[in-house]
C-alpha cells in the first residue's frame, strides 16, 4: 500500500479491482465503511459479483484478463477529455520529459523487440538527455509532441472506449462513467490483490493504476495510493525480508552472475542503494566484512540470469532431476501452484523434502496423494512440527507497511518450535557440519554472524534487521545514520529505525495520539521507511511545498523552521532541503528522476558530484515487457487480440517453458473461461482453514459457479456434479448456479465466465479435489506470478451428488 | 438500562465473522454441512441449533433497472431477545428468562425440557440438543456472559491504568460477533439510543433504507433491532404481531386464581340445589326416590377373569414393548429415539397426552353428575370412570417422563415459579388432580382389604386435602394473598359444611368438587398452551378462547369416553347393558357437545375464519367439526337413538374421535412449522417405532391394570343375572 489501511477512511471513491475486499481484505470493510458514511462511492471490478459487489454502488462485470483494455479505455478517456490534474502531472511525473527519439510501438510491441529471443532491447525507452549529468531534457509545455505525456497519449488513444468495452465486456456507459467519477472524485483509492497480478501482464496492470493515479493526481495523499492489499498477514514483512527470488532485504537486487563485484552491482544499481547492500553485507558477515573484501559481496552466490528462480523454475528444475533437496516452510504448493501435476513430478524427484508446518500438509503427503503408489516415490520426507502464530512472538508487517509486535500468548503443543528456533537449529548443526570445509562456496558459512541469544531470539533478529551503529554498538535511529563505509550495518535498510533509541517501536500502542486527526497515530508501532505511513507525500504538496488540499493536509514545507514538517514523516531526500532546492522536489525520491514515471523509461540517474563519475547514483527500474501497459490476452484465450491481432499474448512470455508439460487449451475444446481464487472462509491451500471445523461448516467443500445460461445449457442445477477440465487435467466438483456470474459479449461474441475456489486438497479436515490441477501455470515474464485467473476450460455433467465430500 | 445490538443490514458484508466468533466464545462445534444449497448461497449451516446460534443468510434482491439487476443481502439472524419474551413466559420453571441488562437467558440447572419455549418463539430460535442424554436449550443470550467479564490487571504484561482499563472494559464487554464484526454492521448500546440512530439513519438515507425497524414493534419490541435495504419479508424475516406474546396466555392464566375460587363456590352451590331439589324430591315421589336409590347404591363386586387370555397376552405384548421402548428412549437421547426435530419439538406423545387427558376428562365429569348434580343414579359408572381416570393420568404423566429432556429437574416445578406459564399451571394442576384421583379411588381398596384404620384416616382429611391442595395451587400461580385467602375460605366453609353428620356415610363431595375444579383449571390451559402460537397454528383451531374450547370439549369427550367404557364392560364381560345409565350420559353429552359445539363453530364464525377453509385443512376442520361433531349431536339429540346401542355408541365413538382429531390436528396437523430460525420451511415429522412403542405401551398398561383392578376390586357393579366370567 502507498498509503494505509486507516487511510480508507477519507478516500472520496474507490476503485476496488482484482480485489474482493470485502471477503479478503475483510478489516478493510471497517474503513470503506467508515468513507461510505461520508458519501464514498464504491466501484468493484470483477468478473464475478461477489461480496465486495455487494456494498458497491457501481459493479462492472469484466471479462478475467481484460483489465488493461478497461484502464486504458479510461486512460485515453481522462487524457482526451482533459480530465487529469495538470498542475501535478507537471511537477510530479515525467509527462513533459522528452522521450527517446527512437521509442515507439508497432504491431503490438515496442521499439527495440528481438522477436527470435523475445526480449526487449530498453534502449530506446529512454529520454533525450543534456549535459555532463545526464539529465533528462524537459518540454515547455504537454503539447510537445516528444515529450513523455504526448506518448502516452498516442499509446492510448488506440484504446477508444469501444474498444475498451468489446475486450473487457464492460458497457461503454459504465466505463465513462467511472473514468467521470474518478476524475471528479478525489482524492480516489484503488486497491487491488491477486485479481490484479495472476495473470501473464500482472506487473503492467499495476503500472496502469501507478498511471491513472498519477494522471489524476492521487498519489502521496491522504485518501488517495494505490494499495496493494497484501496476503497472509506477513506477506508483506517477508516481500520486505527478500522471499522473492529476485531481491535482497529492502527490495535491494540480488547480485546476478554478471556483477561479480561490488562495483560491477554497483553500476546497475547505482550509490544510493549500494550504501544500503553494504550495511546488509555488515548485518550478515559483521567484523568479516571489510572494504577490502567487497563486505564479503564475493561470499554470496550470485542467480545466473538465464536460470528461472522463480517457484516455477524450481519444480521445472526438479521435475528435471537437477534439485536434490527443498525446503518448504509457511507454503504449501502441491495446493497452491498452478499446474498441480508439474508440482507433484517436481517433488517426486527430489532425493529429499524438509516441510515445516503446522499439519501434515499436501506436500508434505503428496507421496500418498490419492492414486499414488508411495513406494514408487523415492523421496524422503521430513516434516517438522511448528508454531502457529500465536504461539510465538515476533513482527508482522502489515499491508501499509506497518510493523507490530505479537506476542507470544500460549505454548505451542508437543514438540513443535518456531519457524525461527528451527531455522537458528537447522543453521548451526549445518555450519558445524562444514566447519572443516575449505571449499570456497561453503565459506560464507563460517563468515556469517549467527549468534542469536535463545531468550529474545526474535527481538534480537529485529535488532539485526534495524542495524547498529558499529562504533558505539547502539541501534541505529534511521536510514540517515546508515553510511557506506561498514561503519553501520543494517540488515533491512528499510526497517531501519525500528529500533530508534534502542527501544522496540513496534511494540508502541497509542492509539490516542494523533495530532493529524487523519488516522495517522504516529505513536502506534512502526511503519517502514521512517514511520512514514503515507508514501510519496511530498507529492500532496505544490512545487513551495504547500498542500495542494490544505483540508487534508499532511506534510509541508515550513518555512519559519525552515524543513520539512507533517503530521506524518516528510518523505524527502532531506528534510532541511527545501522546495527550492532539486531534492525538495524529488516527490518520488526512489526513482532516478525523482518524479512518478508515466513512462516507465530506461534511465540512470548520475550525480555531478560523485567521485566515481562512472557509478550512477541510482537507476530506475523498467519492467522488461514494456514501459507503458499494454493489452495481451491470456495465453488461453476465448478470443482475438482486437488491438494487434499478430501479437495476441506478451510479447515477451515464454510459454511453453518445458516441451509436452505445458498444453495451451483451444478455445474449440475448451469453451469457457475459468477464473480461481480464494475465500472468506478458506486462506489460501486451506493447510490451516480446512482443519478448522468452524470455517470447514461454512464452506465445506469446493464447488463450481456457472451463470444461469450455462447451467440451463448444460442442464445442471444447483447441487449437481460437473466435470471440469482444462488442458492439464479435469476435477470434478459441485455445481452453484446463480446470477452472480454473468456471461459478457466480447469481440462480439458471447464468452461464459465460470469461478472456482483452488482452496481444497486431499489432506485435513475438510478435503477436495484442487482446482490448481487444470489451471495454467504460464507466468508473468516480470514478477513470475502465474496466470490462475484466466485460463480455458470445459464443463460437463458428472451425475448427481449425494452429500458432503468432506472426509 | 437494556442493551440492544442494531444490525444494519445494508453494512454487513457476509464475511461470517460474527457466526465463528459466536462459536469460539460459545465453545460450540463445527457442524457437518453440504454445500452448495439452491437460493441460500453462503448460508451454511442453514438453520440454528444447539450448535449454531447465528446464521448469516444470504439472498439476491431483485433490483429492476439496476445492473446487475440484483443485490446482494446478508442477514445476521440469532435470538431477538423480546422485551416480552414468549419463551421466557411459556417456561414453565423460569430456565429462560429476561436478563435485566436486556438478554434472554437459560439456566440449565432449572430446566425440565420441555420444550415448550421452543414452540413458544414466534422465530424458531430455541433449539435443543438432541443428541445429548442430557440436553440442553440452547440459544443466543447476547453474550451475557461477557457483561461481567473481569477486567485484567495486566496487558502484554504491563499494568493497565484506570483508564486503559475502562477502554478495556468498553471495547470487551459486548456480544462476540459485535466485537468481531469489521464492517460496522453490528452496533451495540442503549436501546432508546440506537432506536433513535437507526431512526436518524433512515431519516438521512431514506432511499438506501425501507422505513422498517425490525423489532421495534415486532413481538412488542425486540432488543435486536435491524435495518435494511430491502422489506424484510423479502429477507426471509416472518411478520410478526406487535403485541407481546406473553400477553396471550397472561389474560387467561391471570383468571385461574379467581376462576377456582368461582368454580368452587359455583359447585359447593350447585351441590347445595341438587341436594335441595332432591329432598324435595324425595319427599314428593317416593316412587321416584326408591328407584333412585336401587340404582345410587349398587354393590360393587370384583370381576375374575382369564389373566393369560389372548387379549391380556397382546397388552402384555405391548406393554413390554412400551417398557423397552421408555428403556430405550433413555439410552439414545430424545435425538436419537425419536423422530422429533427442532421443527418439530413435540410429535405424538403431545398427541397421546392431549388426547388422551381431553377424554379421561370421563372422570371428573362423571363425579360431578354423581356428586355435585346428585345424579345419583349414574353412581354405577363412578369407580370405573375414576379408575379409568386415576390409570389414564397416571400414564400420560409416565409419557411425560420419557418426553422431557431432563425429567430429573422435576423439582424445579416446586422452586421456581414462573409469572405465568401455562405449562407451569397444567403441571401443577395435573399433579393435585392426580392426587385427588387416587383419593377419589382409596375407598375402593381400603374398604376391600378391610383396612379401617386408613379408611377412618381418609373420611377425616381427604377434605382437607382438598383444601390444602387448592389453596396451594391458588398461591403457587398467584402469589397474591388475596386469592389465597379467598380460596382457603370458600374451600374450607365446603369442606365443614359438606362434613358428614355422625352416622352418616361419608360421600366424597369434597373429592369430586376438588376434582372438577382441577379439571376444569387444567383441561383449559392444556389450550391455553397454544395460545402462544397464533403465527403457528392455523386459525381454524388457533383462538384466544382456545382455553374454554379445550375444556368444554374434554367434558363432551370424557362422557362418551365412559359411555364406550361402559359399552365395552358390558360386552367384554358379558354384562347387562345398563342402557338407562348410558342413554342419561348420551343426553347429557349431548348438551355438553352441544354447547362446546356453538362456542367452537360461533367462535370460527366471530372471527371470520369460515371464509378460509380451503384445501385439505379446510376438510380436515369440516370433518373434525361436521362428522365428529355435528353428525354425533343429532344421533343425540333423539331419545330414541340414544337408547339404541349401536347408534349411542357410534356417537359416543365420534365424539371421542372428533376430539382426539382436534388435538392432533393442533399439534401436528394444524401446525404451520418453518423450524429453526431462519425458518426455511416445514420438514416432515414421522414418530419413530420408540415413541409408538411408549404411547401405545402405556395404552395397553391403562386397559391391563383396569382390567386388573376390575378383576381383584369392587370396581364394577355385582351382576345377579349373568355370568361374571369374562370372555375375551
Amino acid at each position: 500500500m502507498t498509503n494505509h489501511w486507516l487511510d480508507l477512511q477519507h478516500s472520496k471513491v474507490f476503485l476496488i479491482e482484482g480485489s474482493n475486499a470485502a471477503e479478503n481484505h475483510v478489516m478493510s470493510m471497517k474503513w470503506i465503511r467508515k468513507a461510505q458514511e461520508k458519501g464514498a462511492i464504491i466501484i468493484h471490478v470483477d468478473p464475478r459479483y461477489n461480496r465486495t459487489s455487494s456494498i458497491a454502488d457501481i459493479y462492472a462485470c469484466i471479462r478475467p484478463g481484460a483489465d488493461i483494455a478497461f484502464l486504458g479505455a479510461m486512460i485515453n478517456y481522462i487524457l482526451e477529455n482533459k480530465l487529469y490534474d495538470d498542475a501535478y502531472v507537471k511537477l510530479h511525473t515525467n509527462a513533459l520529459m522528452l522521450a527517446n527519439q527512437d521509442f515507439g510501438f508497432d504491431d503490438g510491441v515496442f521499439s527495440g523487440y528481438d522477436e527470435a529471443t523475445r526480449h526487449y532491447e530498453m534502449a530506446s525507452w529512454s529520454y533525450q538527455t543534456a549535459g555532463p549529468d545526464k539529465k533528462p531534457k524537459k518540454a515547455k509545455s504537454l503539447d510537445d509532441p516528444h515529450c513523455v505525456f504526448a506518448q502516452l497519449k498516442k499509446h492510448y488513444s488506440r484504446y477508444t472506449m469501444e474498444m475498451g468495452s468489446q475486450i473487457s465486456g464492460i458497457p461503454v456507459e459504465t466505463i465513462k462513467k467511472i473514468a467521470d467519477i474518478m476524475a471528479t472524485t478525489k482524492p480516489g483509492t484503488i486497491m487491488y490483490a491477486l485479481g490484479m497480478t495472476q495473470h501473464t501482464v500482472g506487473v503492467q496492470n499495476i503500472r496502469c493504476y501507478g498511471v491513472l493515479q498519477l494522471l489524476l493526481g492521487n498519489i502521496g495523499k491522504p485518501g488517495g495510493g494505490v494499495n496493494a492489499l497484501r496476503g497472509e498477514p506477513n506477506v508483506q514483512g517477508s516481500s520486505d525480508m527478500a522471499v522473492l527470488s529476485g531481491y535482497m532485504p529492502g527490495y535491494l537486487t540480488y547480485p546476478a552472475h554478471n556483477e561479480p563485484t561490488l562495483k560491477d552491482w554497483t553500476k546497475n544499481n547505482g550509490t544510493f542503494r549500494a550504501k544500503f547492500l553494504v550495511n546488509n553485507l555488515k548485518a550478515w558477515f559483521g567484523d568479516q566484512a571489510t572494504a577490502e573484501n567487497d563486505f564479503g559481496y564475493g561470499w554470496l552466490p550470485k542467480r545466473s540470469l538465464k536460470a528461472n528462480h522463480t517457484v516455477y523454475g524450481f519444480f521445472e528444475s526438479a521435475a528435471k532431476g537437477d534439485v536434490k533437496m527443498m525446503y518448504v516452510i509457511g507454503q504449501n504448493p502441491m495446493v497452491s501452484n498452478a499446474n498441480l501435476s508439474m508440482t507433484f513430478d517436481g517433488l517426486a524427484k527430489l532425493e529429499m523434502l524438509v516441510v515445516h508446518e503446522l499439519w501434515e500438509t499436501e506436500t508434505a503427503a503428496f507421496w500418498k496423494r490419492p492414486g499414488t503408489d508411495p513406494k514408487s516415490i523415492p523421496t524422503e520426507v521430513l516434516l517438522l512440527p511448528a508454531c502457529y502464530f500465536m504461539e510465538k512472538e515476533g513482527t508482522l508487517t502489515n499491508s501499509g507497511r506497518m510493523v507490530q509486535w505479537r506476542y507470544k500468548a500460549i505454548d505451542g503443543p508437543g514438540e513443535s518450535k518456531s519457524d525461527l528456533e528451527i531455522v537458528d537449529a537447522v543453521f548451526r548443526k549445518v555450519r558445524d557440519l562444514y566447519k572443516d570445509s575449505v571449499d570456497p562456496k561453503d565459506q560464507i558459512l563460517m563468515a556469517a554472524v549467527w549468534n542469536y541469544p535463545k531468550d529474545g531470539m526474535s527481538e534480537a533478529v529485529l535488532k539485526e534487521i534495524n542495524g547498529f551503529d558499529l562504533k558505539t554498538g547502539l541501534p541505529v535511529n534511521g536510514i540517515a545514520d546508515l553510511q557506506p563505509d561498514g561503519s553501520t550495518s543494517s540488515g533491512c535498510w528499510i526497517y531501519a529505525g525500528c529500533y530508534k533509541g534502542g527501544k522496540n517501536l513496534s511494540k508502541r500502542r497509542d492509539n490516542k495520539t494523533d495530532p493529524s486527526g487523519l488516522g495517522i497515530y504516529p505513536g502506534f508501532a512502526w511503519c517502514w521507511p521512517g514511520n512514514m505511513h503515507v508514501l510519496y507525500n511530498r507529492a500532496s504538496c505544490d512545487e513551495k511545498g504547500q498542500p495542494f488540499d490544505p483540508a487534508r493536509k499532511i506534510v509541508w514545507w515550513d518555512a519559519e523552521q525552515k524543513k520539512w514538517a507533517g503530521f506524518d514523516t516528510p518523505d524527502v531526500p532531506v528534510p532541511t532541503d527545501g522546495p527550492d532546492t532539486p531534492n525538495g522536489q524529488r516527490a518520488f525520491r526512489m526513482n532516478g528522476e525523482g518524479v512518478g514515471r508515466l513512462l516507465a523509461a530506461s534511465y540512470k540517474d548520475f550525480d555531478p558530484k560523485a567521485t566515481d563519475k562512472e557509478l550512477p547514483r541510482d537507476a530506475s527500474y523498467t519492467p522488461k515487457d514494456g514501459p507503458f501497459p499494454e493489452f495481451y490476452e491470456p495465453v488461453e484465450s476465448p478470443t482475438e487480440n482486437a488491438l494487434h491481432p499478430e501479437m495476441k499474448n506478451n510479447p515477451v512470455l515464454k510459454y511453453p517453458r518445458v516441451k509436452g508439460k505445458h498444453p495451451i487449451g483451444k478455445v474449440a475444446d475448451f469453451p469457457y473461461v475459468l477464473m480461481t481464487s480464494s475465500m472468506a472462509e478458506h486462506w489460501l491451500s486451506g493447510s490451516i482453514t480446512r482443519n478448522i471445523p468452524w470455517l470447514i461448516e461454512l464452506c465445506p467443500e469446493p464447488l463450481i459457479e456457472i451463470p444461469l445460461s450455462l447451467a440451463a445449457k448444460l442442464k445442471l442445477k444447483t447441487g449437481d456434479m460437473a466435470k471440469v477440465s482444462s488442458a492439464r487435467g479435469d476435477v470434478t466438483v459441485k455445481v452453484e448456479v446463480t446470477r452472480r456470474m454473468q456471461t459478457l459479449q466480447i469481440n462480439g461474441k458471447e464468452v461464459t465466465v465460470v469461478w472456482m475456489p483452488y482452496n481444497w486438497g486431499f489432506q485435513g479436515l475438510s478435503t477436495g479435489p484442487s482446482t490448481n490441477y487444470i489451471t495454467i501455470d504460464a507466468v508473468d515474464p516480470v514478477a513470475g506470478t502465474q496466470e490462475a485467473k484466466a485460463c480455458l476450460v470445459n464443463v460437463v455433467a458428472a451425475g448427481s451428488a449425494e452429500g458432503g465430500n468432506r472426509a | 438500562m437494556p442493551k440492544t445490538t442494531l444490525i444494519d443490514t445494508t453494512k454487513c458484508i457476509g464475511c461470517r465473522s460474527c457466526q465463528v466468533s459466536c462459536k469460539a466464545w460459545n465453545d460450540l462445534p463445527g457442524e457437518k454441512t453440504i454445500a452448495p444449497t439452491e437460493g441460500l448461497g453462503y448460508q451454511e449451516p442453514r438453520t440454528l441449533s444447539s450448535k449454531t446460534f447465528v446464521v448469516i443468510t444470504d439472498r439476491l434482491v431483485d433490483t429492476p433497472g439496476i445492473a446487475p439487476g440484483f443485490k446482494q443481502v446478508f442477514t445476521k439472524r440469532q435470538c431477538m431477545h423480546c422485551e416480552e419474551p414468549a419463551c421466557a413466559s411459556a417456561c414453565p420453571v423460569t430456565a429462560l428468562h429476561k436478563h435485566a441488562d436486556g438478554p434472554v437467558v437459560y439456566d440449565k440447572s432449572r430446566c425440565i425440557g420441555c420444550r415448550y419455549c421452543m414452540w413458544a418463539c414466534p422465530w424458531g430460535v430455541p433449539t435443543a440438543q438432541w443428541e445429548s442424554l442430557d440436553p440442553s436449550i440452547r440459544k443466543c443470550t447476547h453474550c451475557a456472559d461477557r457483561l461481567s467479564a473481569e477486567v485484567p490487571q495486566y496487558h502484554n504484561g504491563i499494568a493497565m491504568t484506570a483508564e486503559e482499563k475502562s477502554h478495556w472494559a468498553v471495547r470487551h464487554i459486548e456480544p462476540a460477533c459485535v466485537k468481531a464484526c469489521p464492517s460496522g454492521c453490528l452496533k451495540y448500546g442503549e436501546r432508546d439510543e440506537l432506536l433513535a440512530e437507526a431512526k436518524q439513519r433512515i431519516k438521512k438515507s431514506p432511499g438506501k433504507y425501507v422505513d422498517h425497524i425490525y423489532g421495534e414493534h415486532e413481538a412488542g419490541g425486540t432488543t435486536m433491532l435491524y435495518l435494511a435495504s430491502a422489506p424484510f419479508e423479502e429477507l426471509g424475516f416472518p411478520k410478526v404481531q406487535s403485541e407481546a406474546f406473553p400477553r396471550l396466555s397472561a389474560i387467561a392464566l391471570g383468571a385461574v386464581p379467581p376462576a377456582v375460587v368461582g368454580v368452587g363456590a359455583a359447585l359447593g352451590g350447585a351441590y347445595a340445589i341438587s341436594k335441595r331439589r332432591e329432598a324435595v324430591a324425595k319427599a314428593d315421589a317416593a316412587e321416584r326416590s326408591a328407584k333412585h336409590a336401587e340404582h345410587s347404591h349398587p354393590e360393587f363386586a370384583p370381576v375374575p377373569g382369564n389373566m393369560y387370555s389372548t387379549f391380556n397376552k397382546v397388552l402384555m405384548f405391548l406393554m413390554g414393548f412400551g417398557a423397552l421402548s421408555f428403556l430405550l428412549r433413555f439410552a439414545l437421547g430424545l435425538g436419537g429415539s425419536t423422530g422429533l426435530s427442532d421443527t418439530w419439538a413435540w410429535g405424538l406423545w403431545i398427541v397421546f397426552d392431549f388426547a388422551w387427558i381431553a377424554i379421561a376428562a370421563g372422570a371428573f365429569a362423571t363425579a360431578c353428575i354423581i356428586y355435585v348434580l346428585r345424579r345419583q343414579d349414574l353412581y354405577a359408572v363412578g369407580r370405573s370412570a375414576v379408575l379409568m381416570g386415576l390409570l389414564s393420568y397416571t400414564f400420560v404423566m409416565i409419557t411425560l417422563l420419557a418426553d422431557l429432556g431432563l425429567p430429573w429437574h422435576f423439582y424445579s416445578l416446586a422452586i421456581y415459579a414462573p409469572k405465568h406459564s401455562a405449562m407451569f399451571e397444567v403441571a401443577w394442576c395435573i399433579a393435585f388432580y392426580l392426587s385427588v384421583l387416587l383419593l377419589e379411588f382409596l375407598p375402593v381398596p381400603l374398604d376391600w382389604f378391610g383396612m379401617k384404620k386408613y379408611r377412618e384416616l381418609w373420611n377425616q382429611y381427604s377434605d382437607w386435602w382438598v383444601v390444602i391442595a387448592v389453596t396451594a395451587f391458588v398461591f403457587i400461580l398467584s402469589h397474591k394473598l388475596i386469592w389465597v385467602v379467598l380460596a382457603a375460605a370458600v374451600f374450607s366453609a365446603m369442606a365443614a359444611m359438606l362434613k358428614p353428620k355422625p352416622g352418616q356415610k361419608k360421600e366424597p363431595i369434597m373429592l369430586a368438587i376438588g376434582a372438577v375444579t382441577f379439571s376444569t383449571m387444567h383441561q383449559s390451559s392444556l389450550g391455553s398452551l397454544y395460545l402462544l402460537m397464533p403465527d403457528k397454528l392455523s386459525h381454524l383451531w388457533w383462538s384466544p378462547i382456545l382455553p374454554i374450547c379445550y375444556f368444554l370439549s374434554s367434558i363432551a369427550a370424557g362422557i362418551a369416553l365412559m359411555v364406550l367404557v361402559e359399552m365395552w364392560i358390558a360386552k367384554g364381560y358379558k354384562r347387562t347393558l345398563r342402557i338407562d345409565e348410558l342413554a342419561t350420559m348420551g343426553r347429557l353429552d349431548f348438551w355438553a357437545l352441544l354447547v362446546y359445539l356453538a362456542v367452537r363453530i360461533g367462535d370460527v364464525a366471530v372471527r371470520g375464519e369460515f371464509s378460509h377453509i380451503s384445501g385439505a385443512r379446510g376438510v380436515d376442520f369440516l370433518v373434525e367439526v361436521g362428522l365428529m361433531g355435528v353428525l354425533p349431536l343429532l344421533l343425540l339429540s333423539v331419545g330414541k337413538l340414544r337408547r339404541n346401542p349401536t347408534v349411542l355408541g357410534l356417537a359416543s365413538a365420534l365424539v371421542v374421535v372428533g376430539v382426539v382429531w382436534n388435538r392432533w390436528n393442533a399439534v401436528v396437523y394444524g401446525m404451520d412449522l418453518k423450524g429453526a430460525m431462519p425458518q426455511l420451511g416445514p420438514l416432515h415429522y414421522s414418530p419413530s417405532i420408540i415413541e409408538w412403542g411408549i404411547s401405545v405401551g402405556m395404552v395397553a398398561a391403562t386397559i391391563f391394570l383396569f382390567r386388573m383392578g376390575v378383576a381383584y376390586l369392587p370396581i364394577l357393579p355385582k351382576e345377579t343375572v349373568e355370568s361374571a366370567a369374562a370372555a375375551d
